[in-house]
């Protein structure tokens, strides 16, 4: 709270306060009375910050709203620009003569224009606001943390950080996609058709002329053919086509293997996107749309329908999909994640880290000797004199002391001589208890534990699990991603493990998947278009075969599949079907040759995963389904067009 | 981002505290030609005249030193001493002579520099959050020591320089000046007070209580103010930071247990890999 100004004039008014009371020869001495006199501002300068600071928090109130033009919005659409307005209104009497606000704006968020910061005083009379303008890039969600206030006196003596939590999360929808360049088809024949239903060019309400007949009472007057009545001199009605929808069922790999990647840029945020485009241009042409997502653990399934309750609700889940995050912990890299978490537990909790409410005794800081690994031999040398007790140690001592001081009979030598490891072994014992008293092993420490209690209060865990997050790196590491990931503050994954292996392969997730496309193949009343989106990399013939036996099967029943594979956006794509010869490391060592280092690993990664893609390629591919990488555009475009050729196609169920 | 201009000399609220600073400075000199004590006072005039104008960090500091000198040493045998390395006053045992009576204690000229002194300060604080840094830098990126990112200098706008302002500073230094020379009286006389003997005071003995007065004064009125205010931010607690106090206090007071139990874990944790591959 004290500013390095307040502290040097603190210092100063104390000295001269001191001198003026010891050094002058007449009492009392104008130097006292300064010091008195700086003293006693700098107390009611303080007391008012205080006072001030008090009323502030008990009275001040903020409110945003999130405008789309004129009107404030509860959720945002992807690539949509919105207007932020924050105001904060303070009800107490005793006036705050300057503030400084700043309003945190989402991490996901392009900033375009206005100012997300203001300083003013603040009193009952006026409301202070914050005015700016935001671009949501990508689906997922965004969220507005709160309001940071500095508070400081005029002087800048004393200053306080305070921050208004007013956490405020708006999902971002998939993008509006452009349908229009799809032409509206219909489709004409069926391969498979449902039983007891041989044909579909059967009467109904589509745009196509399927024939002409005699007018029943009853037809309506539009659909009476004028020129053929008057040639026949009878009254004719028109009877149009039965428009059949084309029924698509897109499975979305919401698998810990699609969240990794920068956030807002990573494969499950491309795969909504497609999704959600297909969902829309799906539904302007009327087609029935279904959604099955999957990872590891389970399935959530919306079978095919249209309406627009359905493409809102398809997209709000596919929203939800993409803001997932990756958490697959490892204990190494709990101090990572700890130094990445406390930054944002300073700046959005700085009261709830405060060493006023959550703060570790100092007796805590004192390292264990026995957590050590040499521990046990330490206490060993501090207990030593014990072995007194012992008749051979007595004489082994005597005997050195004898050769070394020549006097054997004194018990003070002996005492000594049996003293000498165990003062060596204390002296050990505080040096590694002292170590943690200091930095790093201190402010280790202490950071672990207010992280531990605040992750513990923020994710409802019982008590006792700060001390367990405190000593278990796992444990640790797993909460501070499910903190990070809740910011929206990116945080490093090891995609490799120590074998080479990828860390974020699933062969639990292609058995969620055959089981899934198997009960919509069960479930299908035509032929289907089923589009998988799934990232196969680093899959054997072996693990894919749940998948291969199900695509199988939809494919005998006529039928289509797509396979889209995410693709890193850092990775270039392959030139051809031909996988480049894998990299040779390079011959320097040392620290020169980092960049040649680091550009070997790249290439590696970059053979690696062309080498999985065409592996995968090449497997999926035998079975005549079209495997794809996910790019946005091209993508929507390509399983629209699969669609369309559904319903132009020409094959006649026999 | 912010669409705050900074701040001109020719504002009208800086210029107030440039007025205040000056007239603070100038009242200083007279009560300092009055007192006699001359050329340390210019010094300290000078090093405020460049604090004001040049907007120096360490004028404030420099200028109440040099004030405490002044008024410590009026014969400057200190400061000439450092110069020519002569002194203007034989080197004597300093003669040790307690005032008892209070009217003198109340020497206008005393209060008028002081004032001065302290209008001073406030104008050049003041000036300082207007013309260059009102709030230190953020915490975590001093501590990162981020010298590629720097955050913007925050400096307090010259529109919010309202006219109480000024008469309220004048009102304040008043309020204090009066209070501390109260206080400096009602210490002396404690301190008189409370020796046995007024004919012969020993100095030891006075300055041990006079310091522990002030330390008595001082803590007391510290002491007391601080249980005022912590009782009533207390109050003024939100719930998430009330849980989180009540949860640190059930973990202080089961820490040893806990601690126990995760240290076992944790050895089972490291020896389970172990049995596996001797199992295996």
């Amino acid at each position: 709270m004290l500013t390095s100004r307040g502290w040097w004039l603190l210092m100063l008014a104390l000295l001269i306060t001191g001198l003026g009371l010891v050094i002058p020869k007449s009492w009392p001495h104008p130097t006292a009375l300064l010091g008195f006199t700086i003293l006693g501002w700098f107390l009611v300068e303080w007391f008012l910050f205080r006072l001030r600071l008090i009323a502030l928090r008990a009275q001040l109130a903020i409110h945003r709203t999130i405008r789309d033009g004129k009107r404030p919005v509860p959720s945002c659409w992807a690539g949509g620009i919105y207007e932020v307005r924050v105001g904060l209104r303070y009800t107490g009497r005793l006036r705050i003569p300057y503030v400084h606000i700043e309003d945190l704006p989402p991490m996901r968020c392009e900033l375009l224009g206005g100012s997300t910061t203001e300083v003013g005083r603040l009193d009952a009379a006026e409301e202070l606001t914050i005015g700016y303008r935001i671009k949501t890039p990508t689906p997922g969600e965004i969220r507005f943390e709160g309001v940071e206030l500095c508070v400081a006196d005029l002087q800048g003596f004393f200053m306080e950080r305070l921050f208004l939590r007013r956490t405020q999360v708006l999902p971002v929808l998939p993008p509006l996609v452009d349908a229009g360049g799809q032409p509206r088809t219909n489709k004409r024949r069926n391969r498979l058709l449902p039983p007891g239903v041989h044909r579909l060019r059967a009467a109904g309400s589509g745009s196509e002329l399927l024939d002409l007949r005699d007018y029943r009472p009853g037809d309506p007057p539009k659909m009476i053919a004028w020129k053929p009545s008057a040639r026949k001199d009878k009254i004719i009605t028109k009877e149009f086509e039965n428009e059949v929808p084309i029924r698509c069922t897109l499975f979305v790999d919401v698998a810990q293997g699609t969240r990794v990647g920068v956030a807002g840029q990573g494969p499950l945020t491309r795969l909504s996107a497609i999704a959600a485009g297909v969902v829309q241009a799906a539904a302007a042409a009327r087609d029935l749309t279904g959604v099955v997502l999957f990872d590891e653990h389970g399935t959530r399934v919306i079978d095919p329908s249209r309406g627009s309750q359905h493409v809102v609700s398809l997209i709000r889940l596919l929203g939800d999909a993409a803001k997932l995050q990756p958490s697959r912990a490892d204990p190494d890299d709990a101090e990572i994640l700890a130094r990445l978490a406390m930054p944002i537990a300073e700046r959005v909790y700085p009261d709830l880290i405060d060493d006023e409410v959550n703060h570790l005794p100092w007796t805590s800081f004192w390292r264990p000797v026995l957590d050590t690994t040499h521990g046990p031999f330490v206490v060993f040398l501090a207990c030593t004199p014990l072995l007194l007790l012992w008749k051979p140690w007595r004489d082994f001592l005597r005997a050195s002391a004898d050769l070394l001081f020549r006097s054997s009979e004194s018990a003070l030598t002996l005492l000594l001589s049996a003293s000498v490891p165990a003062f060596l072994g204390l002296l050990v014992w505080l040096w590694v208890g002292m170590q943690g008293m200091l930095n790093p092993l201190q402010s280790r420490r202490a950071r672990r534990k207010k992280l531990a209690t605040l992750f513990t209060l923020l994710h409802k865990l019982p008590v006792g699990a700060i001390e367990q997050l405190i000593e278990d790196d796992a444990a640790f590491a797993l909460e501070a991603q499910r903190f990070l990931a809740d910011h929206h503050a990116p945080y490093p994954l090891a995609l490799y493990d120590l074998h080479g292996r990828y860390r974020f392969r699933s062969e639990a997730k292609v058995e969620r998947l055959a089981q899934a496309l198997t009960r919509a193949i069960g479930k299908a009343h035509d032929n289907e278009l089923f589009v998988l989106m799934v990232d196969l990399f680093d899959l054997d013939e072996k693990q894919l075969e749940p998948l291969l036996k199900a695509v199988r099967v939809a494919k005998a029943r006529h039928h289509q599949v797509i396979v889209l594979v995410p693709w890193q956006k850092d990775i270039p794509e392959p030139k051809d079907d031909t996988l480049d010869p894998s990299p040779l490391p390079p011959k320097e060592v040392g620290p020169q040759a980092e960049k040649l280092w680091l550009s070997f690993l790249r290439r590696q990664l970059i053979h690696r995963y062309h080498g999985s893609w065409l592996h995968v390629r090449r497997i999926v591919g035998k079975l005549g389904v079209s495997i794809l990488c996910a790019k946005e555009g091209e993508s929507v475009r390509l399983i629209l067009n699969r669609m369309a050729r559904i319903r132009r196609s020409g094959v006649h169920y026999r | 981002m912010s669409r705050e201009q900074p701040n001109s000399v020719r504002d009208e609220g800086v210029l107030s505290y440039y007025a205040i600073g000056f007239a603070g400075l100038a009242v200083y000199l007279l009560a300092s030609l009055e007192k006699g004590n001359i050329m340390a006072s210019l010094v300290a005039l000078l090093v405020g005249v460049a604090g004001l104008t040049a907007g120096w960090r360490i004028s404030p500091g420099l200028f109440l030193l040099l004030t405490a000198l002044g008024m410590l040493d009026p014969n400057n045998s200190v400061l000439l001493h450092a110069i020519t390395g002569e002194s203007n006053q034989p080197r004597r045992l300093r003669e040790f002579q307690p005032t008892m009576n209070i009217g003198a204690s109340f020497a206008l000229a005393d209060m008028l520099q002081g004032l001065a002194v302290l209008a001073y300060l406030v104008a050049q604080y003041r000036l300082f959050g207007l013309l260059h840094q009102s709030m230190p830098s953020s915490r975590i990126v001093r501590r990162e020591r981020r010298r590629d990112y720097l955050e913007p200098t925050k400096t307090r706008p010259a529109r919010l320089v309202t006219r109480a302002e000024s008469a309220a500073v004048l009102g304040t230094s008043l309020g204090v000046i009066l209070l501390a020379q109260l206080a400096s009286i009602l210490l002396f006389r404690a301190v008189i007070a409370l020796n046995a003997s007024t004919s012969f005071i020993a100095q030891q003995r006075f300055y041990l209580l006079a310091w522990v007065l002030t330390v008595l004064l001082v803590g007391i009125v510290w002491l007391l103010t601080a249980v005022v205010l912590n009782r009533l931010s207390w109050g003024v607690m939100d719930a998430s930071a009330a849980r989180i106090y009540l949860l640190n206090q059930v973990w202080l007071d089961s820490q040893r247990e806990q601690r126990r139990q995760q240290v076992w874990r944790k050895w089972y944790r490291a020896k389970r890999p172990r049995q596996e591959e001797t199992s295996s």
